[in-house]
């Protein structure tokens, strides 16, 4: 696990969000964490283990601890790490936010874990366990191995092997060890516990036995079960053969017992039959009288058939009364109903006069419809003839207005045309002056300008042949001069000698001068003749070549004069004063300008032209339009006429039709009044037939009424008076049957009340006849059967000796049944003690088995060493090895870890440390070194495991350590060793962090965080 | 003329334990002793870590300054002195600007612009230890990945031009393959400290500092002085010397150090050494006792005969292999049923192992079947 960034926000001292990245640090491999006490170093350490797990480093910090005194309530704590796991990134975050009193907020804890492939986790407690898994340690694990708190370095060094144990299960995978023990223990457990159960079971079959003197199972027991069943056997056996001779014996007395018993019962038969007898006859009187009754009842019945038909009769009589009553009231209703028809009947006539004066209403009415509809009619058609007119009319006047601009616009590009040649001439003027003024004035200045520039050149030739000439002239002048002199010279030597003599002022004898610039030297040096000769041709040649450049000074001087004349007369021409034409300067100026404006002045016409020829171009056009557009005009003309003619037209029918629509109403004003009165008339008329209709309809009805009921009053009359016949005569009848049978009313009325008993006596008349005879019959059998014995045989004693015997059979027949069962009892017993004993037996060796297992595996023998613990002391010495590579450097060779072997106390060993002191060559315990001795171990240690965890694969990715000071505690030299240790550990995947206020470290580290305490909060700065 | 250049005195450094000041005031007299006999010496250069760390003892700084008022006001010769990676460069700078005047001079900080002295004909540039970083800041555009680059761009920066002759005193690692000892301490990994000597190449002598051991790096006057004693045990067959150079062409001369007590390592058993005569018994020793086992209290005893014993070690007891627990390859290789007998054996101390006890621990293993 690699820490790549950390973000705090209102975190113990961080009050502003604080930023850490660790990757560059972590690049180095080694970074120090410095600054003052109290300044937040520790905080960061806090930071990560709050993020990873929710809580604090060190373990005397609570979690509350963590806010930030100076954040407001409105800031959330929040901490952020983005560390690496197995190459891939994953953040977790935590949040507390606080009330206004500076109470957490129980709901708003936040945490989440999102991890590289999305997966996110929320909630404290699930990031927490995540994170665990992820990083297969726990929190207290974390701190032991990975950060190194304050003041708790040496818990891993000084922890005890058990603590140990769970950390290195962890790391090195030994679960399945610690599994097996565990599954050893329960087998032995399960074996245990089953043996226990059949021992159990044993020994409560034994004593279900209840046998004498066998309490529990041995192995004794089952040979002392088997004796005592054979005793029983024998036992058994001889009761049984006594128990058969004891049965017969019974058996014969209770044969004679029972024979007896028979013919006592006999007797009594007898007696009781007797008695029988006698009391049947007793009654015979009484059945006498029944047989009377039954007489009279079955003649009563008979005659009951009389009485049955005259009630028939009297029924069917009243029923005739009742339904004669019903046609009487029905009449008396349908004469009230005719009282009441009579009157309405009364109007009858009247109404049917009304219902003829409305009808002749009605048809006069048909008349008055026809008219509106008429009107209606008319009216529509004026409504729709005026519309169309006005909009007829509206057309019109739109195209008159329209026809009038036309013809306006037509007028006006008529003048246009006219001026048609008047433009043409101007065309023509501006063209010439084109052609006449401007262009040739144009090309006089082009020749002036020519003209200037040839001038110019002239000029300057002029010039220079003029100096040409000068310089000639000036050759010649020279040359001959110089002629002169020499020969003045060869002739002056003559006039040397006279020069001698010459003074300033003397005249000379030649020239007669006063003055003598030049006096005759006597110069050695004399021209011959023939030099002399040469120096005149010199000097001739010089004068011919002056007078050909003077010669052409002159010609060329001739051309600047024509020149200068040309330019005159051009400047004549364009009307310009003569300018001074050496300045050629002004010269261009000049012409510059001019030529300027004699172009500006081109452009000018040319523009002009350009238009003019453009307005003749659309009048051409316009003209050509123009005659277009008369004929249209034209026709235009002819179709508004029309359209006039016909809305006149139109004007027309429609006073027609207003005037038939006026006469109409003059001859009904009151149409709609009458018309609406009409049709009030028609649903009158209708009511009031309808009414006469129903009124006819009902006459009808009462009359065939009447007709039916009288009917059926006649009908009825006759029946009941049929009826009363009939029941006269069935009255007759009756009566006459009971005199026939001499009868009275009232004791024929008594025996029909009994008529449903009749078959119930009868049967127990005949019935008591039977029993009478039944038990004379009962009488004579019993007696012939006793013959002479009518007495009862005394039983007693033999009774009592049977009983006797039976009560010693039942005793001894129990005890027989009671041993029998005994002996099943035992025998089952011994089976399933036999069986049970035989799986005793092998769990029994199995449990043994196990519980040695046990023993041995979990760490119970005297080296107390578990199997677990066997294989991790394995990796422990491992362990071992590479931090005592690092504690040999750190303590110079002076100290060594060695495994403790022998067990101290109960607590199971194996993985307690001691230290082997060189020096004094003994063991030493841990807890005996000095502060910085421990620190130097604890540090070994870590170092140790964290190389070796490195070089395991597969396992916890552990490859960053943080320890939090403990520096303090060495002195110069072990903070020099410890340096050298740290820094050799440098490797690629491995990054240690390490918090420290000592200044050595400072010189030695270059990867830094350096925490201040400013006035709101620390403020870190990262320096690699 | 001539100068005597020494470096990493390390004053204040103890040897487990053991202050080793009095032992360096001895060699430093030594020292000022030949200077007083040798006039011809103008200068001592030391070239850093004169402390051992970067807030000395009191004593450290007692035995500088004696040493120092010696060589410059009773000897009156010049001191030039740069700081080393042990010392804490401000702290050995303070007053310098000052001390100028008397002839010492200290170099604690890093300049764009080197600072120099010129005695006689020989101009000395001193040249201040310095990470990376530090040239870094001065120069944050030129390549400081590692010394190497750092220290060239930092002497590519500088102008070396003159008519004098050159002589470079500086403190960084410079070498490929050197001697390097327990005592000298790692500035980085992966050899990202070494400087190449080559960059060196125009100065008539370069005075180093650094490595303990008296050595040379590609040309004889490309020199380690070593320290003036011995630091740690390794050292101990080293022969300290400080070298005396002649400018007029640059030869010199290793004059051995004397210190009355030396460093040295003992072999052999207790009883050997026990019985041994020795003629300097009070040496600092380190005793490498070939006994096959632990003797307790050896040192107490060998402290009879010789006080000054520091360390003990056992080299035969190296690879004390645990006899009763096998190595963690084999564990890790091991069956679980050979694993378990391994184990019953060792904890019940007998030879042999019941079949079955192996049999059911193998089958638990494998499937945990219920039986």
């Amino acid at each position: 696990m690699k820490p790549l960034m950390l973000t705090m926000q209102a975190f113990s001292t961080y009050l502003d969000k604080t930023v850490i990245d660790f990757r560059p640090l972590n690049e180095k491999g080694l970074y120090l964490i410095t600054g003052d006490t109290g300044a937040g170093k520790t905080t960061i350490f806090d930071a990560i283990c709050f993020a990873l797990y929710g809580e604090a480093s060190g373990s005397d910090r609570g979690k509350d601890v963590f806010r930030s005194q100076y954040a407001p309530y409105s800031t959330p704590t929040i901490v952020e790490l983005t560390f690496q796991l197995d190459g891939k990134d994953y953040q977790v975050s935590r949040r507390m936010s606080y009330t206004k009193t500076g109470k957490k907020r129980n709901n708003n804890d936040d945490a989440v874990l999102i991890e590289p492939d999305g997966r996110q986790t929320s909630k404290q407690k699930d990031v927490t366990n995540r994170i665990t898994e992820l990083l297969k340690v726990d929190y207290n694990q974390f701190k032991q191995i990975v950060m190194i708190a304050q003041g708790e370095f040496a818990r891993l060094l000084t922890s005890p092997s058990k603590e140990k144990e769970t950390i290195f299960r962890q790391i090195f995978h030994t679960e399945s060890f610690k599994l097996l023990e565990m599954n050893l223990h329960e087998r032995a457990a399960h074996f245990k516990t089953l043996v226990d159960n059949e021992k159990t079971q044993l020994d409560t079959s034994v004593r279900d036995l209840h046998i004498e003197g066998l309490k529990n199972y041995d192995d004794q027991v089952t040979e002392q079960i088997e004796n005592l069943i054979k005793e029983k056997e024998a036992l058994y056996k001889e009761e049984t053969k006594a128990k058969k001779e004891r049965d017969e014996k019974i058996d014969t007395l209770t044969n004679e017992y029972n024979q007896k018993q028979a013919i006592n019962e006999t007797v009594q038969r007898f007696h009781h039959a007797q008695k029988n007898k006698e009391d049947l006859l007793a009654q015979a009187d009484h059945y006498q009288e029944l047989e009377q009754t039954i007489d009279q009842i079955s003649l009563a019945k008979d005659i009951s058939t009389y009485e049955k038909d005259v009630l028939k009769a009297k029924k069917s009589y009243k029923q005739k009364q009742t339904e004669r009553t019903l046609v009487d009231e029905d009449q008396k209703r349908l004469d009230q109903k005719k009282q009441d028809f009579e009157q309405d009947y009364a109007h009858h006539d009247t109404l049917k006069e009304e219902i003829s004066a409305l009808q002749i209403k009605l048809s006069n009415g048909d008349r008055l419809k026809k008219v509106k509809a008429d009107y209606d009619q008319t009216v529509k058609d004026v409504h729709e003839k005026q519309t169309q007119f006005d909009r007829l009319s509206k057309s019109l006047s739109k195209d008159n207005t329209r026809h009038e601009e036309a013809l306006a616009l037509y007028a006006h590009h008529e003048e246009e045309l006219e001026t048609y040649s008047q433009k043409e001439f101007a065309l023509r003027q501006i063209e010439s002056e084109l052609k006449d003024t401007i262009l040739p004035r144009m090309e006089s200045i082009n020749e002036l300008s020519v003209g200037a520039g040839k001038y110019r050149d002239a000029q300057e030739d002029y010039y220079h042949v003029h100096d040409q000439e000068v310089k000639a002239t000036k050759a010649f002048t020279e040359i001959s001069e110089r002629a002169d002199n020499e020969r003045k010279r060869t002739h002056g030597e003559m006039a040397g000698i006279l020069a001698k003599d010459l003074k300033e002022g003397t005249p000379c004898p030649v020239c007669g001068s006063i003055h003598h610039p030049k006096l005759a030297v006597m110069s050695g040096h004399v021209l011959s003749f023939k030099e002399l000769e040469k120096l005149e041709k010199q000097v001739e040649a010089a004068r011919q070549t002056m007078m050909e450049v003077s010669r052409e000074a002159t010609q060329k001087q001739n051309v600047l004069y024509d020149a200068k004349s040309s330019l005159s007369s051009l400047c004549k021409t364009l009307q310009i004063k003569e300018a001074d034409f050496n300045d050629m300067d002004a010269m261009k100026t000049l012409i510059a300008s001019m030529m300027f404006e004699e172009e500006s002045k081109k452009k000018e016409i040319i523009k002009k032209k350009e238009d003019l020829q453009a307005e003749l171009a659309h009048l051409e056009d316009l003209s050509a339009h123009q005659k277009e557009e008369k004929e249209r005009l034209d026709k235009q003309e002819e179709k508004l006429k029309e359209l006039d003619h016909t809305l006149n037209e139109l004007h027309v029918s429609i006073s027609t039709i207003q005037y038939q629509v006026d006469k109409i109403v003059k001859e009904h004003p009151y149409l709609d009044r009458e018309i609406k009165q009409l049709e009030e008339d028609a649903i009158t008329l209708n009511k009031k037939e309808q009414k006469l209709a129903r009124l006819e309809q009902e006459k009808e009805t009462v009359t065939k009424k009447q007709e039916s009921l009288t009917t059926l009053k006649n009908e009825k009359d006759s029946q009941l008076q049929e009826a009363k016949v009939s029941l006269e005569k069935a009255e007759d009848a009756f009566s006459k049957a009971l005199q026939d049978h001499n009868l009275s009313l009232t004791a024929y009325q008594e025996a029909i009340h009994q008529v449903n008993a009749l078959s119930q006596y009868r049967k127990n008349v005949e019935h008591y006849h039977q029993e009478v005879a039944g038990a004379s019959r009962v009488v004579e059998n019993l007696a012939e059967q006793l013959g002479d014995q009518h007495e009862l045989i005394d039983l007693s004693a033999l009774k009592e000796t049977l009983g006797e015997l039976k009560v010693e059979k039942n005793q001894r027949d129990d005890a027989l049944s009671h041993l029998h069962y005994r002996l099943k009892e035992v025998r089952k017993g011994l089976k399933e003690i036999q069986t049970i004993a035989v799986a005793y037996k092998k769990d029994m060796k199995e449990q043994v088995t196990y519980h040695n297992l046990d023993f041995v595996i979990s760490g119970k023998t005297t080296s107390k060493m578990s199997f677990e613990r066997y294989v991790l002391a394995a990796y422990f010495e491992m362990i071992l090895r590479y931090a005592n590579e690092e504690l040999k450097q750190l303590s110079e060779g002076r100290y060594e870890f060695v495994r403790r072997r022998e067990a101290k106390g109960n607590a199971g060993a194996g993985l307690d440390l001691d230290i082997l002191d060189y020096e004094t060559g003994a063991m030493r315990d841990v807890k005996s070194l000095s502060g910085g001795e421990k620190f130097k171990a604890s540090l070994s240690l870590a170092l140790g495991l964290s190389n070796m965890i490195q070089s395991m694969a597969g396992g916890i990715e552990l490859n960053a350590l943080f320890i939090d000071e403990g520096f303090g505690t060495l002195d110069h030299e072990s903070i020099e060793t410890a340096m050298d240790v740290l820094i050799s550990m440098k490797s690629e995947n491995k990054v240690i962090g390490i918090i420290s206020h000592v200044d050595t470290l400072k010189d030695r580290i270059d990867a830094m965080i350096t925490v201040t305490r400013g006035r709101n909060g620390s403020h870190l700065k990262v320096t690699y | 003329m001539k100068f005597i250049h020494i470096a990493d005195l390390h004053l204040g450094k103890m040897l487990h334990g053991y202050s080793l000041i009095d032992i360096e005031r001895e060699l430093l007299k030594q020292i000022t002793d030949y200077l007083r006999e040798h006039e011809d010496i103008k200068a001592v250069v030391i070239a850093g870590d004169v402390y051992d760390r970067s807030i000395p003892s009191q004593e450290a700084v007692n035995l500088l300054n004696d040493f120092l008022v010696t060589l410059i006001m009773k000897l009156h010769r010049k001191v030039l002195i740069i700081s080393g990676n042990h010392d804490g460069a401000d702290r050995l700078n303070f007053g310098s600007e000052i001390l100028k005047m008397e002839g010492l001079y200290i170099e604690g900080t890093l300049k764009e612009k080197i600072n120099y002295v010129d005695i006689d004909d020989v101009r000395f540039y001193l040249f201040p230890f310095v990470k990376p970083s530090g040239v870094a800041a001065l120069f944050p555009d030129l390549p400081h990945g590692n010394y190497n680059e750092a220290v060239a761009s930092y002497l590519s920066m500088q102008d070396f031009h003159t008519s004098l002759k050159k002589v470079m005193v500086t403190h960084q690692y410079v070498g490929h393959s050197a001697q390097v000892s327990d005592s000298e301490c790692l500035l980085a990994v992966g050899g990202g400290e070494i400087v190449d000597p080559d960059l060196f190449d125009e100065f008539d002598y370069v005075a180093l500092g650094h490595l303990h051991a008296p050595q040379y790096i590609k040309r004889q006057t490309l020199r380690y002085s070593g320290s003036l004693t011995k630091f740690s045990f390794d050292e101990a067959h080293q022969k300290k010397s400080f070298v005396v150079v002649d400018t007029n062409d640059f030869s010199f001369e290793l004059v051995p150090l004397t210190p009355s007590l030396d460093v040295r390592v003992l072999k052999g058993t207790l009883e050997e050494l026990m019985n041994r005569k020795d003629e300097h018994p009070d040496d600092l020793i380190a005793a490498e006792l070939s006994d096959e086992k632990i003797i307790p209290h050896a040192i107490d005893q060998l402290r009879t005969h010789y006080p000054h014993v520091l360390k003990i070690t056992y080299p035969k007891l190296l690879g004390n292999e645990a006899v009763e627990t096998k190595t963690l390859n084999e564990i890790s290789q091991m069956e679980p049923g050979a694993l378990f007998e391994a184990f019953y054996k060792d904890v019940m101390g007998t030879d042999h192992v019941d079949e079955e006890y192996v049999n059911i621990i193998r089958r638990m293993f494998e499937g945990g079947e219920e039986q």
